[in-house]
């Protein structure tokens, strides 16, 4: 069994990229001449351009085969907080410019820490179902798009851009949709955790 | 039944109230309409309480706003007293409800349907004639020019003393009314250009000379920050992005003490009225707050989005005041007719009136003299329009 690195080079190029495009966003979003959808904008195009890196994330780490499953969590976890990390700075000028209040930056930094952790298992564990490089690539980025638009047509809770949304603006709406991916992200982790022993 | 009565009497808990909406009974929608309240006290008993008005505006699909208006209210025993409050008559207002507090305890509750006229009224003041239109005494008129916007025509058939001379003046040069009693002025006032023009107003912009370069560098240091971080050297990147982040967190906290609220204020008189004048107030906040205007003013909804847009009109001893909630970028638009400021606003710049301002107030711009006036600390923009 060979030790994974610590950080694979394939990786370089989606969390460059996830940060150029979230210093786009913020631009883009102080730039837009409608202030209330500008200060939306910046945090739904963070809520995707994040669930895409973690799904790529976790594909990367599924390709370097059989880990102990406790060391494997902790990795995901880690790279789920160094994209976190990058997209810090632009979320600290967000909240300069729409004025929101620290309570409601620290519980977005927290629900995109957990949104980002259960796109990451989706990426991990979605070779496992679909082989097929071209299926798994519609199911991967499909599914993302469905889980972030579709309950915005049914007025459902579970997607990621209204929660995020609703914390920043110090509503209590996004509650429900936080704490289903709270139970997503621990569902996983005891899985993988369970999976781990029965490994071992 | 003696016992029921004296519990009533001595808990002040009776008391009858009896409501008009309206001119002759016909509340005319997105208007400003006169709203009657009498309210009596059957009791050998003083009533204090509070009268309490609310109206819901809107739908669904637009988003619902409401609209409450809270009055003292004091009665001797057998006493009565009658309201005549302003009230803004909204699409989708189908009902009022209407409640008398004594302390806490509710003593009267009732809804009110409504009728929605869509069309402005003709009247009269003056004696009845033949046509069948609204006809009100001289001693009808009310003292807000505000109350007569449901009309849309009067005819002036008999001598008006100059107070009520000039409420009939008011109305003709402020709410687009007819009349054979002085010269037309303001035809209509739109909100949609003057929303348009708050919401190309941020308080501070941001400090582009320091996010610019500030991003580019840090996107670019981020590049062998990770390639470091792959091959086993986290130490860069943790360095930049704690330098970043320290950067931003202080560029955060430098940025709490910008101004969070601009207003564009317009204040629009005549020549033919001594007594009055139009305000209109556009806010935008960039801080989610309320706020409070001195006086009774009625809010200029946009087409839709509602939701949000509650108002509540409260009178205290020092008159009305309205009270409303600013969603952060979303912005409000009050009108108003006010007592003229005797003391004038002198000492502005002559201007030709910019072109959001010409969308807003449809009058005749070319008889029309524009000043802009040096704003207040809290205000971005103020103007002052003299109508010959």
């Amino acid at each position: 069994m060979t030790r994974p690195p610590l950080f694979p080079e394939a990786l370089i190029t989606p969390y460059h990229g996830f940060a150029i495009l979230s210093g786009g966003a913020l631009l883009v979003s102080l730039l837009w001449p409608d202030s209330q959808f500008g200060r939306s904008l910046f945090l739904q195009a963070l809520v995707l351009l994040q669930g895409i890196l973690s799904l790529q994330v976790g594909e990367a780490e599924h390709g370097f085969g059989p880990q102990p499953m406790g060391e494997r969590l902790l990795r995901l976890l880690l790279w789920d907080l160094w994209a976190l990390g990058l997209a810090s700075p632009f979320l600290l000028v967000h909240r300069a410019e729409t004025a929101a209040s620290w309570p409601a930056v620290a519980l977005s930094l927290g629900f995109l820490f957990v949104h980002g952790f259960v796109w990451s298992l989706v990426g991990y564990l979605l070779p496992r179902v679909v082989r097929s490089d071209g299926l798994r690539f519609f199911a991967k980025y499909g599914g993302l798009a469905l889980a972030e638009f579709l309950p915005l047509g049914f007025g459902l809770p579970g997607s990621g851009l209204t929660v995020l949304l609703a914390f920043w603006e110090g509503h209590s709406g996004g509650w429900p949709g936080a704490g289903l991916y709270l139970g997503l992200g621990g569902l996983g982790t005891l899985w993988l955790l369970g999976k781990g022993r029965r490994g071992s | 039944m003696i016992l029921l009565a004296l519990l009533l009497s001595v808990s002040g808990a009776a008391v009858e109230v009896s409501w008009e909406v309206g001119w002759a009974g016909q509340p005319v929608v997105s208007v400003v309409n006169p709203l009657w309240l009498t309210v009596s006290n059957p009791s050998a008993q003083p009533f204090s309480g509070e009268v309490q008005v609310r109206g819901t505006a809107g739908s669904p699909w637009r988003g619902e706003a409401t609209r409450t208006a809270s009055a003292p209210i004091f009665l001797a025993p057998w006493g009565r007293t009658t309201l005549v409050l302003p009230w803004s008559v909204d699409p989708g207002m189908t009902g009022l409800q209407v409640r008398v507090f004594s302390g806490e305890t509710e003593v009267f509750a009732r809804e009110v349907a409504l009728r929605l006229e869509a069309a402005r009224l003709h009247g009269g003041i003056g004696p009845p004639g033949m046509w069948p239109r609204i006809f009100l005494s001289p001693a009808d008129l009310p003292d807000d020019p505000l109350l007569l916007w449901p009309f849309s025509e009067l005819e002036v058939s008999v001598p008006l003393a100059l107070p009520a001379a000039e409420v009939v003046r008011a109305w003709q040069a402020f709410l687009g009314g007819k009349s054979s009693f002085g010269r037309s002025g303001v035809a209509s006032v739109q909100g949609e250009p003057l929303r348009q023009r708050l919401r190309a107003l941020r308080p501070a912009p941001p400090i582009w000379s320091v996010l610019v370069p500030g991003i580019v560098l840090y996107l670019v240091a981020l590049g062998p920050g990770l390639g470091g971080l792959a091959r086993g050297r986290a130490g860069l990147l943790r360095v930049l992005v704690a330098l970043f982040l320290g950067l931003s967190l202080c560029y955060s906290v430098f940025r709490e003490s910008a101004e969070g609220l601009s207003s564009v204020s317009v204040r629009i008189t005549s020549g033919d009225v001594s007594r009055f004048s139009l305000e209109l107030v556009g806010i935008i906040s960039w801080r989610a707050g309320q706020s409070v205007l001195p006086g009774w003013w009625h809010e200029l909804l946009p087409s839709r989005g509602w939701t949000g847009f509650d108002l509540r009109w409260a009178h205290t001893p020092d008159g009305w005041t309205t009270v409303f909630s600013l969603t952060p970028g979303v912005p409000r638009i009050f009108l108003r007719v006010a007592p003229e400021d005797e003391e004038g606003t002198g000492g502005g710049e002559p201007i030709s009136p910019p072109s959001w301002l010409q969308q807003t107030l449809d009058l005749p711009w070319e008889e029309a003299q524009v000043q802009r006036i040096p704003p207040s600390s809290r205000e971005a923009e103020s103007f002052h329009v003299a109508l010959p």
